[in-house]
């Protein structure tokens, strides 16, 4: 599977609406830059009335993937996603079923036998809350759509409680010729270290930056100056999302999170197909 | 992860409207719908630098002063996004250190009065928010007194004195034990010859004398009701008081140079001791009962010297605390959560917190003058508010010791060390103020600060040390005064220091520096 991309945030400017979230963390958060600190929250997730919502896109647009960035939800939890153009709900874009958020990732006859989830090939939450949770929801086709509802079962959230931090709906970006082979994937460490005279380090620990560095070299016009608009429109602010590869399940939570431009991407241009460009992207830790 | 640092501002706003703003210094999820004390509360994390306030004992250990603890922190504001708090007046800053689960389980550190904040404008930089803070004490640096004399008096029974007169002073404040002070009072009318002593009731057992002479022949009518009192004048030579409004109105003209001995304060109970006249004063400088620790009461039961004090000026109110206070070698100060404390100053030693060689980040000797031993203390104590000399005293008590009281207004108690002196000739000398009155307490107070300031037993001059250190809940639940075991190898340094000042998140939100004597 090709990368992908998505830089413009169709959420930008929607209207929310439908579920009962709290006053004072409202469905307008979806789009408050702050992910981690400003969420919306449901504070009962036992009624699955209460934890939907509805998105009024600005205007129609082809929607290739809905992401829900910085979420608790659990293990367990389920969520449907209805697309819908003019004619409403009634009539969806696509089949709106119930998906675990958390589905088989490993064959399992490639865990060892009595690993607690052998039988469901599902990450432990050891695994997962490595990192913050985000939910990948693309589809296999971009789908046009004005309206989205999204729905969620978590009735057994152990917190009693959900938060959304982020609403990104997407049309996403995967260039004719992937990126270059040498893809890198790093830690900044953010640690602050002291050593004591005696020897010892006193450590104030602080989460971690992951990093993706990679390169396109094999870009038409078109979409060597589709990246160069990326560092135009979104600077060093706005979300930019890159999925390395959506099929390599195991390796999603670890791979694909909400990041910034800090180095803004140039288009470097050689013949017809040659055009090259390099991007990095610094996961967005708040 | 390491602990989170959460802030609150008191803020309001150009209308008035009242709001709180919350502060981190790295992303936390809002607190739970159920949390009890903040549902949903959003912190905001753009805390660049965490705030902070240097508490000390005493500003000047020298002099036992003491001062506001001052501080600051800073936000950033590069995006704009605290601007709509520029027209708002901060107040009240709280500061917790929290890790997991509810609010409640959150470990206040810090609580502090902001001042005016400071917008970082930088066309070529990162635009910031800057709030100076003080510890409680800086809203302490006012006049104890804020009753003032209305300069009203129209008939001779009136007491608020007049235009041109008293009239904007503070009226006089009397607490402890004064039986032997000679106050000269107020005279708030001149007419009726009324006097005040104390701005409320005080205790009485009042005597009078006349230029010094206790033997005045003047006769006491007794405790009238202020009714009573207002209504009846005394005959010639008689007085009458009225104790609930610590007034006194003299029968015909009065002789010249009156002086009162009385005891003081005495509304809802009397205390001549230092502790509960401490505590006096917060309650009259408006700290509630829940802010006022249970450390008062304690050294009021265990002490045995008497204290007095007369207030007639405006004096500040950390003045007053700090004149009292070092009575006992003792402190009145904010802690971490914003309760007054009776923190007593001693020698450093038994069980306390120990800071191992691992857990020392820094460590440096302070070059203070602390470290030079005091080989000599002199103790003023039983102050006489009204010095009379020649002419001015009355001939019956010329020659005796009453005139040499009245002659002088303090008294002096002095103990040295003079092997100190010979070994160490830049040997310091001490000179304090004490509102003691006795001799007896007066000297002990000079030997324990002989004994706090001179050499170590083993005959090494004292030192201040300043100790930067890992910030942990451990090292939080050690409070200013306590004694704190320094393990120091490279130094040579393995003993017991008095924790003289902290300050919180400093140099970093991970650590603490303190200063520790000893």
């Amino acid at each position: 599977m090709k990368g992908k991309l998505a830089n413009i945030n169709l959420a930008e400017g929607a209207g929310f609406s439908n579920g009962t979230w709290a006053a004072a963390l409202p469905l307008s958060n979806l789009t408050d830059l702050r992910m981690w600190g400003a969420p919306a929250r449901c504070e009962d997730p036992t009624d699955l009335a209460k934890s939907k919502l509805d998105v009024t896109l600005t205007r129609s647009a082809a929607v290739s993937m809905v992401a829900i960035l910085y979420h608790n939800l659990s293990i367990n939890a389920k969520v449907r996603i209805t697309l819908a153009g003019s004619a409403g709900f009634a009539s969806p874009a696509n089949s709106p079923v119930w998906e675990s958020i958390w589905p088989r990732m490993f064959p399992s006859t490639s865990l060892p036998w009595r690993t607690s989830s052998w039988w469901t090939g599902r990450p432990d939450l050891s695994d997962i809350d490595l990192y913050p949770r985000h939910l990948w929801l693309p589809f296999d086709d971009a789908l046009l759509a004005n309206q989205i509802r999204i729905e969620i079962d978590d009735t057994g959230n152990p917190d009693g409680f959900i938060d959304l931090g982020f609403l990104f709906v997407a049309e996403t970006f995967s260039p004719q010729w992937n990126f270059d082979f040498g893809r890198s994937l790093s830690l900044s460490n953010r640690d602050l270290i002291d050593e004591t005279p005696s020897g010892r380090r006193i450590i104030n620990q602080r989460a971690a930056r992951r990093v993706h560095s990679l390169d396109y070299s094999n870009l038409s016009n078109a979409e060597v100056m589709r990246i160069f608009d990326m560092g135009k429109h979104n600077g060093s602010a706005k979300p930019i999302l890159f999925i390395p590869d959506q099929d390599d399940r195991p390796n999603l939570y670890r791979e694909a999170f909400p990041a910034s431009l800090i180095d803004l991407p140039g288009a470097g241009f050689g013949l017809a197909t040659l055009n090259a460009t390099t991007l990095k992207l610094e996961e967005i830790l708040a | 992860m390491s602990a989170v640092i959460l802030l609150e501002v008191n803020l309001v706003d150009k209308n008035g409207a009242a709001s709180v703003l919350r502060l981190c210094d790295r992303p936390i999820r809002p607190f739970a719908p159920n949390d009890t004390e903040r549902p949903n509360a959003q912190f905001d994390d753009r805390l660049l630098e965490p705030p902070s306030i240097r508490r000390s004992l005493f500003a000047d250990l020298s002099t036992l002063s003491a001062d506001a603890g001052f501080g600051d922190f800073s936000a950033s504001n590069a995006d704009g996004g605290l601007d709509y708090l520029q027209s708002s007046a901060f107040g009240k800053i709280t500061v917790w250190r929290w890790t997991a689960g509810a609010f409640s389980t959150a470990q206040q550190i810090l609580i502090g009065q902001a001042a005016a904040p400071v917008w970082q404008i930088d066309a070529d930089g990162k635009q910031a928010l800057l709030v100076p803070l003080t510890d409680l004490r800086g809203a302490f640096d006012r006049p104890l007194q804020d009753n003032l004399y209305a300069g009203t008096n129209a008939n001779a029974a009136d007491i608020e004195g007049k235009e041109g007169g008293i009239k904007g002073r503070p009226k006089p404040l009397a607490f402890g034990d004064l039986s032997k002070a000679h106050i000269p009072g107020v005279l708030v009318n001149d007419t009726g010859y009324i006097w005040q002593l104390h701005d409320g009731q005080i205790n009485g057992s009042e005597a009078v004398s006349e230029r010094g002479d206790l033997a005045s022949g003047l006769i006491d009518d007794g405790d009238l009701s202020s009714s009573v009192f207002d209504s009846t004048t005394p005959v010639a030579a008689h007085y009458q008081m009225d104790l609930a409004r610590g007034l006194f109105k003299h029968g015909g003209a009065p002789g010249p140079s009156l002086g009162f001995d009385f005891l003081g304060d005495a509304a809802s109970s009397y205390s001549d001791k230092l502790a509960g006249i401490a505590k006096k004063i917060l309650q009259k400088a408006g700290v509630s009962a829940g802010d006022i620790s249970a450390d008062f009461a304690t050294a009021e039961a265990a002490a045995t010297a008497k204290a007095g004090l007369w207030i007639s000026d405006a004096v500040s109110v950390i003045a007053a605390l700090d004149f009292v206070a070092r009575g006992d070698l003792a402190a009145v100060l904010p802690d971490r959560a914003g309760v007054w404390r009776w923190v007593e100053l001693k020698a450093a030693g038994g069980a306390g917190h120990t800071i191992d060689f691992d857990e020392i980040i820094s460590l440096e000797a302070d070059d203070d003058e602390m470290q030079i031993p005091v080989w000599d203390v002199e103790v003023l104590y039983a102050r006489n508010y009204q010095v009379l000399t020649g002419d001015n005293v009355a001939p019956t008590i010329r020659a005796t010791t009453r005139e040499e009281f009245i002659s002088k207004d303090w008294r002096l108690a002095r103990k040295f060390v003079q092997t100190t002196k010979d070994r160490w000739p830049g040997a310091r000398s001490l000179r304090i103020e004490s509102a003691l009155i006795d001799e007896a307490d007066a000297l002990a107070l000079a030997a324990r600060l002989l004994a706090l300031f001179g050499p170590r037993s083993d005959g090494t001059p004292k030192q201040v040390l300043r100790v930067v250190r890992e910030q942990s809940s451990a090292a939080l639940t050690v409070d200013l005064g306590q004694s704190v075991r320094v393990k120091f190898p490279p130094a040579s340094i393995d003993r017991d220091f008095t924790l003289i000042e902290e300050e919180v998140l400093r140099p970093d939100a991970s650590k603490l520096t303190w200063r520790l004597f000893g």
